[in-house]
């Protein structure tokens, strides 16, 4: 017999009634997509944890206090939430990452440049080298776009409205990101498990 | 990838990006699913972004189970 799936929207509900299991579950089911879009955006593991869980510490208080209002769209505001916390966190280290938007940028001249450390980071984890080698390597800009759009659903007139740019270059930078990432993939020749 | 696949009139890979997303307005939805249909250079393009939005995809990770761990204790100590 099949269990009935709870939405988001209800276990958000039965959380701010006393239930902290569902607290559990709503971390369970968007862990990774969470994780993973801040780890792209800050290149470093401690530093994603770190950020992982200011965002839930923001989600928990504004749920405990009654006021979220983003109804059926648990997900995408939790992730805007960890975007906007890694904004403030390259502001407050004064390290914003370098906006490139020069359309001769070349990712491939990038990966030369960090040769020496891909050897190094081979000794970590298989899966964090798939990560890093596919994402990582893609100007801050760009990675910017395709986790908010792919990960927090967000409209690319939102994201324009949200990097202050206009939807074309928000647009441009999801075209450049895709050919990065093919440019990425056929040159490290990358076979990443399904 | 230039912007614009040369061949055909004012249809460009931005027609597919924003077709992939969901975001084309139903003339353009229209228009660009011809175009895969009809254009194998086309459809070799839009399947290029799907394959790498795949890839994506198979790449997340998870946090640590500390990280989770903390998470669920600072839960405990806020009350409603």
């Amino acid at each position: 017999m099949h269990k009935p799936v709870l939405t988001d929207q209800q276990l958000v509900e039965m959380y701010q009634q006393g239930n902290e299991n569902c607290l559990t579950i709503l971390i369970e089911r968007h862990q990774k997509r969470i994780f993973s879009a801040i780890l792209f955006l800050v290149n470093d593991r401690e530093t994603a944890e770190d950020i992982f869980q200011d965002t839930f510490v923001k989600v928990i208080n504004t749920l405990k206090r009654g006021t979220y209002n983003e109804e059926g769209k648990f997900l995408p505001w939790v992730l805007r939430i960890g975007h906007n916390l890694v904004i403030d966190h390259f502001r407050r280290n004064q390290r914003m990452p370098l906006v490139r938007d020069k359309e001769d940028y070349s990712i491939i001249e990038s990966l030369k440049l960090t040769d020496e450390n891909v050897q190094d980071k081979m000794m970590r984890e298989q899966i964090y080298k798939e990560v890093r080698l596919l994402v990582e390597e893609l100007p801050f800009e760009q990675k910017e776009v395709v986790i908010l759009r792919h990960f927090a659903d967000m409209s690319f007139k939102e994201i324009a409205d949200a990097t202050g740019v206009s939807i074309n270059t928000a647009l441009g930078r999801m075209r450049y990101a895709l050919i990065n990432l093919r440019k990425i993939v056929e040159t490290k020749k990358l076979v990443l498990v399904s | 990838m230039n912007k614009y696949l040369p061949m055909y009139n004012n249809f460009t890979h931005d027609h597919l990006i924003l077709y992939y997303f969901n975001e084309t307005d139903l003339p353009d939805t229209v228009l660009t699913q011809q175009h895969i249909d009809t254009y194998p250079e086309v459809e070799e393009e839009f399947d290029a972004i799907v394959n790498t939005m795949e890839k994506i995809e198979n790449a997340l990770v998870n946090p640590s189970a500390e990280s989770i761990q903390k998470i669920l204790a600072y839960s405990k100590t806020v009350v409603s």
